[in-house]
């Protein structure tokens, strides 16, 4: 609880430390992550990446789910490398329009190209 | 690097397969990065003391529970859609309350946002798709930045505030909406009427009720409340407080906040983030509000000043004690977030800066839930 008196003559200028043993600093996850690709066996490999580096929620999607997937409550879109150019820029058009602040990934193979 | 200075996470963000764990990790940390700094430190009501600001939630009460509509103006970062969510809140209106930033969305896609589009209607209509407009119906519509929106684009809007009606894109159907409409602006509309930027008519439509927001600097006693209130929010999201020796309170009170509100928020995070439960001085406060010449205070701290402020916070310990456990549990954790921080989130290099090997950081980073 703070302790602050606007307008006493002398203004408790301070923050109480109740709760002190409390006040462990929450770091919290990423926040609810979304794997868009019909590659199940890539979308697997990333979901166990981002569950070891960090504790959120991974939904794995593919092009014809995906939708219902991704809630307010995500943060986090990765389009995977299986899927192809066209669908992946189509979902990425529609997810940015409806969420412009939404963090969006776009996974390509190696040679350039996604999969 | 502090937080706040951390590049933002762009909203489209490529990566190659195979992914290394350094790569995605910077990617997560990133965004939790970005949640943290937008982690609503801002006040979610109309917080101050001030003769203006009671004026303002005066206003609030008696328009709210009216249809009429609202035009709300201050400078940026006064709060515009805080009084704006208020509004509706307190409408009693059974909708959602939908924000559009006008100045946000590019011109050509304005139309379609606020209206919706019926499949087809354009390349890449692949569905149809209802527009802020329906899917306020019965709720409030926040149309931020309104100063900003394009004539061709204000005649429709004018149009349907006249007629109540909006038509999706490439349809022919006119579809009623019970729409409550606040808009909000930075800008002076007069005289963007005069440079014949804005509509007089749209004005006078929009303007049935006009709101004003003073600037932080203009209503100083409201500093230390809302200070208050954002340090209450950071411990109850957070779990960490900070608070303030008098000459950085005086100092704070005294400063300009061209930024208002919004200028106040970024501080009371950063300070989170650096000073985590420290006493706040004068040196501690950036240059521009401290007035201080010498290249101190939160944003110029070295990593050995951070080092030894979170080792040794400047904290009392209460009657009821603490776990020293917990207590170094956070100092390690903080120490970490800031290392990952300062390194993109690259944790090679966070395990550089904290004298660690990578994998001993990994480890530490899932015991600690990072």
């Amino acid at each position: 609880m703070l302790i602050f008196r606007v307008g006493s003559e002398r203004r408790e200028r301070q923050f109480s430390q109740q709760g002190w043993a409390g006040m462990i600093m929450s770091a919290g996850s990423a926040g609810s992550v979304v794997v868009i690709d019909p590659d199940q066996q890539s979308a697997r490999t990333l979901q166990q990446m981002i569950e070891f580096l960090d504790t959120p929620s991974v939904v794995i999607a593919d092009e014809d789910n995906w939708a219902a997937a991704v809630d307010d409550t995500v943060e986090l879109v990765f389009l995977g490398r299986g899927l192809a150019d066209s669908p992946a820029r189509e979902i990425e058009t529609q997810l940015l329009r409806d969420r412009p602040s939404l963090a969006v990934v776009r996974i390509r193979d190696d040679s350039g190209s996604a999969a | 690097m502090t937080v706040a200075a951390l590049p933002d996470f762009t909203s489209s963000y490529q990566l190659t397969w195979p992914i290394s764990l350094d790569e995605l990790g910077g990617i997560l940390e990133r965004v939790r990065q970005r949640r943290l700094r937008e982690s609503a430190l801002q006040p979610a009501e109309f917080i101050g003391v001030s003769d203006s600001s009671r004026s303002v939630r005066q206003l609030v009460s008696q328009v709210a529970p009216s249809s009429a509509t609202v035009l709300v103006t201050g400078e940026s970062g006064t709060g515009k859609e805080v009084i704006a969510r208020q509004l509706h809140e307190r409408s009693g209106r059974t909708g959602a309350f939908v924000a559009v930033n006008c100045g946000a969305i590019p011109p050509e896609l304005l139309e379609s946002e606020l209206f919706g589009h019926e499949k087809g209607a354009f390349t890449g209509a692949t569905g149809l798709r209802k527009g802020r407009f329906e899917l306020a119906h019965k709720g409030t519509l926040f149309l931020d930045e309104i100063g900003d929106m394009p004539l061709a684009m204000q005649v429709k809007l004018l149009r349907v505030l006249q007629e109540r009606v909006i038509e999706r894109v490439g349809g022919v159907r006119s579809i009623p909406v019970d729409v409550r409409v606040v808009a909000a602006t930075h800008r002076d509309l007069e005289a963007r009427i005069q440079q014949q930027r804005f509509r007089e008519d749209l004005f006078y439509r929009l303007n049935v009720v006009e709101l004003n927001i003073p600037p932080l600097r203009e209503r100083r006693d409201d500093v230390i409340p809302l200070l208050d209130e954002m340090v209450r929010r950071s411990i109850a999201r957070h779990g960490i407080g900070v608070s303030f020796s008098d000459e950085a309170m005086d100092m704070l009170e005294q400063h300009a906040w061209p930024g208002n509100v919004r200028e106040l928020a970024n501080l009371v995070e950063r300070l989170v983030v650096l000073r985590p439960h420290a006493v706040v001085r004068l040196i501690d406060l950036p240059r521009e509000i401290s007035g201080l010449t010498e290249p101190v205070g939160a944003a110029g701290q070295s990593v050995a000043s951070l080092v030894e402020n979170a080792i040794a916070p400047s904290v009392a310990l209460p009657d009821e004690g603490i776990s020293l456990r917990e207590h170094i549990e956070t100092i390690e954790r903080n120490l970490i977030r800031e290392a990952l921080s300062m390194s993109d989130g690259v944790v090679a290099k966070a395990a550089k800066l904290l004298g660690l090997q990578r994998t001993t950081l990994v480890e530490k980073i899932k015991r600690l839930g990072l």
